[in-house]
């Protein structure tokens, strides 16, 4: 089958029960040349974190650290059998992405007071988690919406799928049932391991996506608190269509946002907001034309990439970072480019509708 | 003791969700409304000629249906409420109403609506988005979806009357059940109970899956027998424990505990007296409806409610009954599979326990209890080691 669609058999990268492959996956000498510059570029970006001493401090400091070292692992799965444009496309979403979370950690680990760093070096960071939409923190330009719970878990899990098994072991240990979803689950055994780095001047919190979340965070909002950190919790209502639910919920938003104002001293921005809003928007459209040539016998932007980048573009960066509102074009001119040359995915393949 | 007089009808009450008052009270042409949640406000489903049921699956055996449609990873009430609403257990109902509050009851009646299980001609079912803080925009909330879910459906379908005069008189009838039940809960904290936790669990219970108002006259004999009834001389229970948890609708999960030796002094569960049996006051100013949404906003134990002051205000309430009722030790206990309760029991045992100095066994059960060998030693082992507690003096 990987000769006929002009692949190599791709499961035969990996040995016996080990992660890693085995040798680069063989792409032709153009796109291998290719992929290869690229993973030297993640390798340098991994090295250019280490310089920085509070980095090298957090990486021994935080067990879930150890998963970073999974990251060119990580971006090889997902672009494995990719070739030609659409392999350009994958490292550019996948690398931004991974330079962000770089960026992000730094950031932590430079504010974190389990790392020596003093509370006023973070005063102007709101805590988000995970899971919330974070472009309430637009209309706060000298402000940060940073999320540890994406560093120390989410991220984690996508390096290595067994990450979180540690943090399940303390929270069960605790007396939290195994049937619960292992996200919440992970982020509250974090937190009762004393693996969640302290910084922030407040925290929003937000009972999305689940049941799960929302209890997560009473485990989380009691280490903050006793951390001098306070919490404001942002109920997200669901049947969030209704009419009357809608008041409800923009008094949660405005509630949250005089919380911020309160604590910061910072007064919502909304010229900036739209700012942020337009770059949103770009992205929606950009990828709505993705998804048009999706439709088409020459998808060009697919698999886990399109879902990784989108998410996070969409929630962790809510158009606070010019930076992918410009990739998001250029994928898109990219994509173009690939489709107008008829460029398949796989060679000999039929398409079944 | 001498055995009650009317328990044996009680119990006989609860073998049934269509039970015989139930079926007394469709018969006088009266509206039977379904809830599944204390967060819909009881008193708002108990005006005029309606009254309400919360529902409960009795002896519940298999629930591979409502399995089947939910998953084996949700909590075991809502699936056994799906499996007797598959099996035509919930035909008598009129309507339903359910809060959008754990995700879990909520597709339990989802699914109830999308698999018909009732074919009443004016059957509908309502889903209230119910407020997650106790805030005033929580209050605003809560007050605009009971006007528009319950009151005025049940007004627009059936013609309940739902005038202040009307909300007013059944919050006087609630408080009236109330009043008998925390009276006969009052005896819980002598020193030798003259009502044991099972049968103040039935007798609670039955306020809660019957009209009401069919019920007095027989809940304030059983206050009275209760007054004059003479405790045993030997009391024949080792260790006094509150209960706290998600919804107990099985009264074997009771006998259980007491049967073990522990005497169930307190009920802080869904279907228990705590705080689903205190009084709603009123006063003549204010709009009522805000006031019974209110009191039901603050009221609620329910861990879904996630602000900081709701979180620590459950513990408190756990530490202020147990005081007031004089437990030895607490039983933090989950229906399994309940996320919601999973957190709480977890966070409130370690409260309870490290904070507080209380003695804590956490539990999680299945929804049919029966006589679970294992729950039976966990509590056998927890009575012996508060004994243990208390011959030490106190001291770990």
């Amino acid at each position: 089958m990987g000769k006929a669609v002009g692949s190599s058999k791709l499961g035969e990268l990996y040995s016996g029960d080990k992660k890693v492959f085995k040798h680069r996956e063989w792409r032709g000498v153009r796109d291998t040349f290719y992929d290869y510059t690229r993973w030297l570029g993640i390798i340098a970006m991994l090295g250019k974190f280490m310089l920085h001493p509070k980095n090298v401090k957090g990486f021994f400091r935080y067990r879930w650290m150890l998963n970073y070292l999974a990251v060119p692992m990580m971006i090889d799965k997902h672009s494995m059998g990719l070739r030609g444009p659409q392999l350009r496309i994958c490292r550019e979403e996948y690398d931004l992405v991974a330079s962000d979370v770089a960026k992000l950690l730094t950031k932590i680990f430079s504010m974190d007071q389990n790392l020596g760093a003093s509370p006023e070096k973070s005063k102007h960071v709101v805590l988000m988690d995970e899971n919330e939409m974070t472009n309430i923190m637009c209309g706060f330009p000298n402000l940060e919406g940073l999320s540890w719970e994406t560093a120390s878990c989410y991220v984690c899990v996508l390096l290595q799928g067994d990450a979180m098994t540690h943090y399940l072991d303390v929270v069960q240990e605790c007396g939290m049932p195994g049937d619960v979803c292992p996200m919440p689950a992970s982020e509250a055994g974090i937190c009762i391991d004393g693996d969640m780095p302290i910084f922030g001047k407040c925290a929003v919190q937000c009972n999305t996506t689940c049941d799960g979340s929302l209890m997560g965070n009473g485990v989380i909002s009691r280490a903050l608190e006793r951390n001098g950190i306070p919490v404001h919790q942002l109920a997200t209502p669901l049947r969030h269509t209704e009419p009357g639910v809608q008041e409800y919920a923009a008094q949660e938003v405005r509630n949250a946002i005089a919380f911020i104002e309160e604590q910061t001293g910072e007064k919502f921005d909304w010229d900036y907001y739209f700012e942020c809003a337009k770059r949103i928007n770009i992205g929606a459209r950009e990828c709505t034309e993705w998804l048009e040539l999706s439709k088409t016998d020459y998808p060009q932007v697919i698999g886990n990439n399109i879902l990784l980048y989108r998410e996070t573009e969409y929630m962790a960066i809510a158009g606070k970072v010019p930076a992918f509102a410009e990739l998001d074009k250029k994928i898109t001119k990219m994509a173009t480019e690939a489709y107008r040359k008829r460029q398949c995915l796989l060679r000999n393949t039929v398409i079944v509708l | 003791m001498k055995d009650l007089k009317h328990l044996y009808y009680f119990e006989n009450l609860l073998m049934d969700a269509d039970n015989d008052l139930v079926r007394q009270a469709q018969a006088d042409g009266r509206v039977c409304v379904g809830s599944v949640c204390y967060q819909i406000p009881e008193v708002l489903m108990n005006l005029g000629n309606a009254f309400t049921v919360r529902l409960r699956a009795p002896r519940t055996g298999s629930m591979e249906m409502g399995t089947y449609y939910l998953t084996s990873f949700l909590c075991e009430y809502s699936r056994a409420l799906l499996e007797r609403a598959i099996e035509g257990g919930y035909q008598f109902l009129d309507c339903l109403i359910a809060p959008d509050g754990c995700t879990m009851i909520n597709r339990c009646v989802e699914n109830m609506e999308l698999l018909k299980i009732n074919d009443k001609e004016n059957f509908f079912y309502k889903y209230l988005e119910v407020p997650m803080k106790a805030d005033d925009n929580g209050l605003n909330l809560y007050i605009g979806q009971c006007k528009e879910k319950i009151l005025e459906p049940l007004h627009e379908k059936f013609g309940i009357d739902i005038s202040d005069d009307a909300l007013r008189k059944a919050v006087e009838d609630h408080n009236k059940i109330c009043r008998i039940i925390t009276e006969l809960g009052n005896f819980r904290k002598e020193e030798k109970p003259r009502i044991t936790g099972y049968e103040f669990h039935i007798i609670c219970m039955c306020t809660y899956v019957c009209p009401q108002d069919l019920l007095i006259e027989k809940l304030e004999e059983t206050l009275e027998e209760v007054k004059n009834r003479q405790p045993d001389e030997k009391w024949p229970f080792r260790a006094r424990v509150a209960v706290v948890g998600s919804e107990i609708d099985d009264i074997d999960m009771i006998k259980l505990v007491e049967e073990s030796g522990a005497y169930v002094c307190a009920d802080r569960f869904c279907f228990g007296s705590l705080p689903g049996r205190e009084e709603i006051i009123l006063n003549d100013e204010e709009d009522v409806l805000t006031q019974i949404c209110r009191h039901y906003m603050m009221s609620c134990m329910c861990p879904r409610h996630m602000d900081t002051p709701k979180m620590n205000r459950r513990r408190e309430y756990v530490d202020q009954i147990a005081k007031e009722y004089k437990a030895d030790g607490i039983i933090y206990e989950q229906m399994k599979f309940c996320d919601p309760w999973a957190y709480e029991r977890m966070v409130g045992s370690h409260v309870l326990r490290e904070e507080y100095g209380y003695p804590v066994l956490t539990i999680d059960r299945p929804y049919a209890v029966g006589s679970s060998g294992q729950i039976r030693t966990r509590v056998q082992a927890f009575v012996e080691s508060i004994e243990i507690k208390k011959i030490q003096g106190g001291k770990h």
